[in-house]
């Protein structure tokens, strides 16, 4: 890290918590990473029955569970259900703007 | 994904489509019926012709029409009313579909009478089509299970009807819609196209061809008017019992109007009125307002259509519901429907309500001394005492009836169990436009049985006991996010109400208010002190809440 200077707000994060000495308390993820499309870990339950292993906040990546991510029966998609997703933007912070999607008689 | 998968497959909020409590002006203007039960009469020529010209108006855009009548893409399918519901709603969403609420339902009752599913081939998936909170899917096909219920419940599939050739269309809607789904995780680890229009489909074409002896027979079975004064019964959990009478009025084309005066074992009594509407022969879907509170019906009628079962619950919280049974009161029907409570301590001198229909007779409950204390046909209130001389399982009977279900006789409680022991709850509100699910408990007491242990098939059930409810973390994990502090809590009735969805700042990483915990229910009998534990989540809401999840 002596070559590098961080950029960016997040890579600044990373290189306080080395200097806090808070390194070990960086830890993966217990399941895969990132991306896991409509099974592991589960939209509503991970693979063990719990809740700790899903994304979380699922809020702050919305989008990313749902096209990119994919979980068609539970989330809204650009393609079918819900076209007007670019209208939500920060879903961090317009979560609450989407709407059910099945019409009810 | 969905809790139903391997674990149990999804819980959804309460989005009842009420299928069609009115029928369209077109339909409603030839509603008679015939009286015959010849094969085909239940659904009249002259509906037929009204059915066709709906589906002609509404569909036939992009649904060709074929030189036998029939409709390209819908005649080769049979479904239950939500699975057809869900099409037209699919067919909008997707398609920019635009029809009137009245042509809406009446295609779902045109449809369902017409293409519907036999009583028998909706029988093994009530419990997913009638919305019960907590299904654990069983007994599913792994193959299947790992092609379809992935993303969905495995019922949505089996409730559905279709030509070989209509499964692999399925397919390729499927791959049409969500074209990534070949690349998804668990997808392309294989072939999965050639696994889902191979075998998959000929697997599914197998299961569940589009004809088959148990439609043609229920086509060719006589369906029954529904009209008359019905004895009902039912469970409302947290809460406890009730039975009451309905009373129900055709109106003609399937339809009825409803009357409620129910008794609840908490003391309260509720009446109240509806309409309800009944989908190939036996599929009753209805609302209802008792007292404040709007309600919805998904039953189904016996073949002989003197009996009803399903689910009877809030509008607006489908979770909050309870199961009920119905009988015809008709002169040839006699029986004990229920009896509350079922179990008497030794010493203690117990009410006991008997319900049910052309009760007549002496009430018998060996073991213990009976005074009779009310008596009709439709309910008997009785007050019993044991002396403890005998205990375990007997048989309450009045005259001839005897109750289906054992009747317990005990001196303590051995052991209590939480239901459901996995239970799903789902934040909500916060500002969002979806509300919370509750999860709602309930503690029964059991005996150990003859062999005094617990967990065996002598076992007795005593029924449910007061207890007092809390919650905690479910493990060391919710102990370091403080789920128990976050996700929600338990009331006095056992029911959890989870906390308001959205990202807590208060939280670690400001995740949302989801949590892992345990129920504990805590019975008290002087000294005595018993506990059990049950799983709870408080899990994230979804937005697609269709009928049949």
């Amino acid at each position: 890290m002596k070559h590098l200077k961080p950029l960016n707000k997040k890579a600044h994060q990373l290189t306080q918590s080395d200097d806090d000495g808070a390194r070990e308390e960086v830890f993966a993820m217990q399941t895969v990473a990132g991306c896991t499309t409509s099974t592991d870990p589960g939209w509503e339950v991970d693979p063990f029955g719990g809740v700790a292993s899903l994304c979380q906040p699922m809020e702050a990546d919305l989008y990313g569970c749902s096209d990119p991510c994919w979980w068609p029966a539970a989330v809204p998609d650009t393609v079918n259900t819900y076209p007007d997703w670019s209208n939500l933007e920060d879903t961090r912070r317009n979560w609450r703007k989407l709407q059910a999607v099945f019409p009810e008689d | 994904m969905k809790i139903y998968r391997h674990i149990c497959r999804d819980l959804h909020r309460p989005v009842f489509v009420i299928l069609s409590l009115l029928i369209a002006g077109a339909l409603a203007a030839c509603s008679e019926k015939p009286q015959s039960g010849a094969a085909g009469t239940n659904v009249s020529a002259a509906e037929r012709q009204a059915g066709n010209q709906l589906i002609s108006d509404n569909c036939s855009g992009c649904h060709q029409a074929a030189g036998d009548g029939g409709f390209s893409r819908i005649s080769q399918i049979r479904k239950t009313p939500e699975g057809w519901d869900m099409n037209i709603a699919r067919m909008m969403i997707f398609h920019g579909l635009e029809i009137t609420p009245e042509d809406r339902r009446a295609l779902v009752k045109y449809l369902s009478d017409s293409q519907g599913l036999a009583p028998s081939e909706t029988a093994a998936h009530r419990d997913v089509l009638e919305r019960k909170h907590n299904v654990i899917e069983q007994g599913v096909d792994p193959d299947l299970a790992a092609m379809c219920a992935r993303c969905h419940t495995y019922a949505r599939v089996a409730l559905q009807r279709r030509d070989r050739e209509e499964w692999r269309n399925l397919v390729h809607m499927h791959l049409g819609q969500w074209a990534s789904i070949e690349y998804q995780m668990l997808s392309r680890e294989r072939d999965w196209r050639a696994d889902a229009l191979g075998p998959v489909s000929e697997q599914l074409a197998k299961l569940y061809p589009l004809k088959t002896p148990a439609w043609t027979d229920w086509q060719a079975t006589e369906w029954k008017d529904m009209a008359g004064e019905w004895r009902i019964v039912g469970h409302l959990p947290g809460i406890g019992d009730m039975d009451g009478v309905m009373t129900v009025t055709a109106r003609g084309g399937d339809q009825y109007q409803t009357a409620y005066r129910l008794t609840f074992s908490d003391g309260r009594t509720v009446e109240g009125a509806g309409e309800s509407i009944v989908h190939s022969g036996y599929e009753w879907r209805g609302s209802a307002t008792l007292g404040d509170e709007k309600y919805r019906q998904i039953w189904a009628a016996s073949t002989d259509g003197d009996r009803l079962r399903g689910r009877f619950f809030t509008k607006d919280h489908f979770e909050n519901g309870m199961e009920i049974t119905a009988w015809r009161k008709a002169a040839d029907m006699k029986g004990i429907m229920s009896v509350v409570p079922s179990a008497l301590k030794a010493g203690v001198e117990t009410e006991i309500v008997i319900s049910g229909v052309n009760l007549s007779g002496d009430v018998s409950l060996p073991g213990a001394r009976v005074t009779v204390q009310e008596m009709s046909a439709d309910r008997i209130v009785i007050l019993a005492t044991a002396d403890g001389g005998r205990t375990g399982a007997v048989q309450l009977s009045v005259g001839e009836d005897v109750a289906a279900q054992p009747f317990a006789l005990y001196d303590q409680v051995d052991y209590l169990q939480v239901t459901p022991e996995y239970g799903i709850s789902r934040l909500g509100g916060g500002g969002g436009s979806i509300p919370k699910v509750m999860a709602q408990f309930e503690a029964v007491g059991y005996t150990f049985g003859p062999d005094g242990k617990q967990g065996t098939a002598d076992d007795v059930r005593l029924g449910r006991l007061p207890v007092e409810w809390a919650v905690d973390n479910f493990n060391e994990a919710a102990a370091e996010m403080q789920d128990a502090k976050y996700a929600g809590h338990i009331t006095e009735q056992g029911t959890f109400i989870p906390a308001a969805a959205g990202p807590n700042p208060a939280r670690k990483y400001s995740t949302n208010n989801a949590g892992d915990l345990k129920v504990i229910a805590t019975y008290r009998d002087g000294d005595d002190v018993l506990t059990a534990e049950a799983h709870l989540i408080a899990t994230v809401q979804r937005w697609n809440n269709p009928p049949i999840m």
